[in-house]
């Protein structure tokens, strides 16, 4: 299978969501590192859908250059600080550490966001190794 | 772009410009502007070309820009700043097509924002590659969404903007080196890319990012070079500058210092006010404040009152009023003044280190301490607390034993209440796992009955997630238990009392313990939190003293007018015990069960934190003897009681 997609809405669905991702990297051949390093970048990804979004989406699948894309979809009102602030490492508008962004920049190989009061599309690569 | 050498080098990241413009006409009549921009935590380049070719009038427009931009806090949003640069009233006759971007100092990222048809392309391989962008026109042809992209981008990443009279960059029969040098990029664009009729702008971006391990935050960053600023040689006379000869001073960036560090001007009885001279009496205040504190950081006496006549002298002299700063190595003070006055004070500390900062108006100087404060065994705020207390170190170090034993018992605590929290939890689980093992187990029966097809299969699918659900449920009330606030409330007794019966419903049936609730009406300003765990620590307590009981068992909590009793039946305690049962590791649990604390939290809390009355008694429950607690609140807290 070369994509998978889940709803997320509650934090029950999380642990479902991370355990769908595992399962995807070590069929796709994932070593052990980028198995990892995708379970916490889907992990960031599916905690902020629920904490910060009204749900959302989050997708797993591989990409034309064989690598790992975790996309994750809402339809919230995007980030109302502006990136530049919620990238800064500690910054919050909730109640955590702020270090979510900021680690999934650093653990993915690629990174994008696209930001707007109509919602926020993160995604990130892992190259499969 | 090198950021300044005296901030703190956290990432070091530098941005290269070269850009060739080439106008229509002349530069004043180009709608195509560059401008770039400082942060603390990055850089701003800003490519856009103004609508409205052949007009005139462009220069006003660029300067409001300019302006816009200018009056941006130093924490930068860029949807805010784009949306102000459609507020412009020059701008409404013209639009505006730009690209905004902004290059992370923290992270290898680049933010933008990108409407119209300046070109964005990143070359970081092979060829240029576009950016995302969104098409239209700010103000004239709006979009009715902003989007704001977020890019990581590699070390030695290259960009090239342009506006539209450089025609696509990709693509090109002769293309040239991408990553050749930046000039001759720019000079191929315009000479090869552009169709003459158009303004034209070619910009060549190079980003190199090498993150450098990040220092202490809370440290003070040195300033950079040693002061050039000569210092006094021993042979030559004060006389010196009484006769208007000054040592030379030049301006040096100063050290950053952090608001925390800094030594309130109360503790050393200082008066605040930068403009007043001091009173003979104050002098003397300042004079004992100043020596208490020399004397706490380790100065000898000779350097007490060198620094206590230097403080003095910069107050009579100059008529100044100064900061100190303390960090673990160092005593900072900072003075506000300009460079006459920082050729007055500058022969007079000739063993600190001096600067001054002509930007700032500021001098700044730094005198290392005999010991490092860590050293000593003094935390920064001991250290202000000893001054304060006017105390020495040995008496202020058995106050903070006292402070810390009582942290320690109230950590116990804690943990006491959440390793009951956790067995609570595992005890609502056993149910549902038994459930999820017997559904896995049907489910595979079914399979080999031949009897699963996909409604079967969905009922079973259904069923797990529910009882997942379920417990993460679970999960989400216990945590909600444990959030603990600090802002107290009106709130409703016997809404906590349900709140807590109901987390402990499973244990308390399980233990076959009858509950009953009696009274309502009460209200009083707590905080709820707080109080939930006071009832969780009785209601425990209860319920494992009921557990050596034959007969039934039972637990009352009654609301009677501005009191709270728990009662049970489980024979009550015997009056040496009685005694000492709200002492901290006393308990009668046998090894194991009980940590001796329970009591001790409850009672601190009611008389502590709720300013109340917390009683123990041996009573009767429905002719059985047993042991009742009662919290009689303040009737100043009481909102409402019951009647």
């Amino acid at each position: 299978m070369r994509s998978k997609v889940f709803r997320i809405s509650t934090e029950a669905d999380v642990q479902i969501v991370l355990n769908g991702i595992h399962h995807f990297c070590v069929t796709a051949g994932g070593g052990e590192t980028v198995v990892q390093e995708c379970s916490t970048i889907g992990s960031e990804l599916a905690y902020n859908l629920v904490k910060y979004a009204p749900g959302g989406s989050l997708s797993i699948s591989i990409d034309g250059s064989n690598r790992l894309l975790l996309r994750s979809e809402d339809s919230g009102a995007g980030l109302e600080s502006g990136a530049i602030t919620c990238m800064q490492e500690g910054y919050t508008s909730g109640s955590s550490l702020g270090l979510g962004l900021p680690s999934i920049v650093r653990l993915s190989d690629d990174f994008r966001m696209e930001n707007s009061c109509s919602g926020t599309i993160i995604s990130a690569w892992k190259i499969l190794s | 772009m090198q950021r300044d050498h005296y901030q703190r080098l956290e990432n070091l990241v530098m941005i290269n410009l070269t850009f060739l413009h080439n106008p229509f006409t002349t530069e004043r009549d180009s709608g195509d502007f560059i401008i770039q921009r400082k942060y603390p935590n990055g850089d701003l380049v800003l490519v856009g070309d103004i609508g409205g070719h052949g007009q005139r009038g462009f220069e006003d427009v660029k300067s409001a820009i300019d302006q816009v931009v200018s009056q941006q806090p130093a924490q930068l949003n860029l949807k805010t700043l784009v949306l102000e640069l459609c507020a412009l009233e020059e701008l409404q006759t013209h639009g505006l097509v730009l690209f905004a971007g902004f290059f992370d100092d923290d992270l290898p990222v680049l933010h933008y924002i990108h409407v119209g048809d300046v070109k964005a392309h990143q070359i970081q391989f092979g060829d240029p590659v576009e950016l995302p962008h969104q098409n239209g026109m700010l103000v004239l042809n709006p979009i009715p969404t902003l989007k704001e992209f977020s890019l990581k981008i590699r070390d030695s990443s290259r960009f090239i903007f342009s506006s539209d009279g450089v025609r696509t960059v990709a693509g090109t029969q002769k293309p040239p080196n991408w990553h050749g040098p930046a000039t001759d990029l720019c000079k191929y664009m315009i000479d090869n890319l552009t169709d003459r009729s158009d303004d034209a702008l070619a910009v060549v971006c190079d980003y190199r990012y090498s993150p450098i391990r990040t220092p202490d935050r809370s440290a003070v960053v040195e300033a950079s070079p040693e002061p050039v600023i000569e210092k006094r040689q021993p042979n030559q006379k004060q006389a010196d500058s009484s006769k208007g000869t000054r040592a030379p001073v030049v301006q040096q960036p100063v050290s950053e210092t952090k608001a925390e560090h800094r030594i309130p001007a109360a503790i050393l009885d200082l008066p605040s006010d930068s403009d007043k001279l001091l009173s003979a009496s104050e002098m003397l205040n300042a004079r004992l404040g100043l020596r208490v504190l020399f004397r706490s950081l380790g100065f000898s006496n000779i350097e007490q009152n060198r620094w206590c006549v230097f403080y003095l002298e910069v107050r009579e002299q100059v008529d100044r009023h100064f900061n100190l700063y303390l960090t673990n190595t160092h005593l900072i003070t900072t003075i506000r003044g300009d460079r006459s006055i920082a050729e007055t004070l500058a022969p007079l500390r000739s063993s600190s280190r001096f600067s001054f900062s002509e930007a700032e108006q500021l001098i700044q100087l730094e005198h290392r301490l005999p010991r490092a404060i860590n050293d000593m065994d003094l935390a920064r705020q001991d250290l202000i607390d000893l001054v304060k207390l006017g105390t020495d170190t040995q008496t202020l170090e058995s106050i903070k034993e006292e402070q810390s034993r009582e942290r320690v018992l109230a950590e116990q605590a804690k943990l006491a209440s959440m390793g009951e929290m956790i067995g609570s939890i595992a005890h609502q689980w056993r149910q549902p796992l038994n459930e999820l093992a017997l559904q896995a187990q049907n489910l595979q029966l079914d399979f080999y009955e031949d009897l699963l097809n996909e409604e079967r299969l969905g009922n079973y699918v259904a069923d797990v997630l529910n009882i997942v659900k379920y417990m993460s449920n679970t999960i989400d009330d216990f945590r909600n238990f444990l959030k603990s606030d600090n802002t107290t409330e009106d709130a409703s007794i016997r809404d906590i009392v349900d709140q807590v019966i109901n987390l402990q419903q499973a244990q308390l049936e399980s233990n076959e313990v009858e509950v009953h609730l009696e009274g309502d009406g009460l209200t009083v300003n707590c905080m709820p939190s707080e109080f939930k765990q006071v009832l969780m620590i009785l209601v425990n307590n209860a319920k494992d003293a009921l557990q050596g009981r034959d007969s039934a068992r039972k637990l009352s909590v009654r609301i009677e007018g501005t009191a709270l009793s728990i009662i049970d039946n489980a024979g009550g305690m015997p009056s040496d015990v009685m005694a000492r049962a709200t002492e901290p590791y006393f308990t009668t649990k046998t090894s194991g069960k009980g940590t001796g604390l329970g009591l001790y939290i409850a009672k601190q809390i009611v008389e502590d934190k709720l300013d109340s009355e917390f009683t123990l008694d041996n009573a009767v429950l429905e002719d059985e003897p047993g042991l009742a607690v009662r919290i009689n609140f303040n009737p100043r807290l009481v909102r409402s009681e019951h009647k």
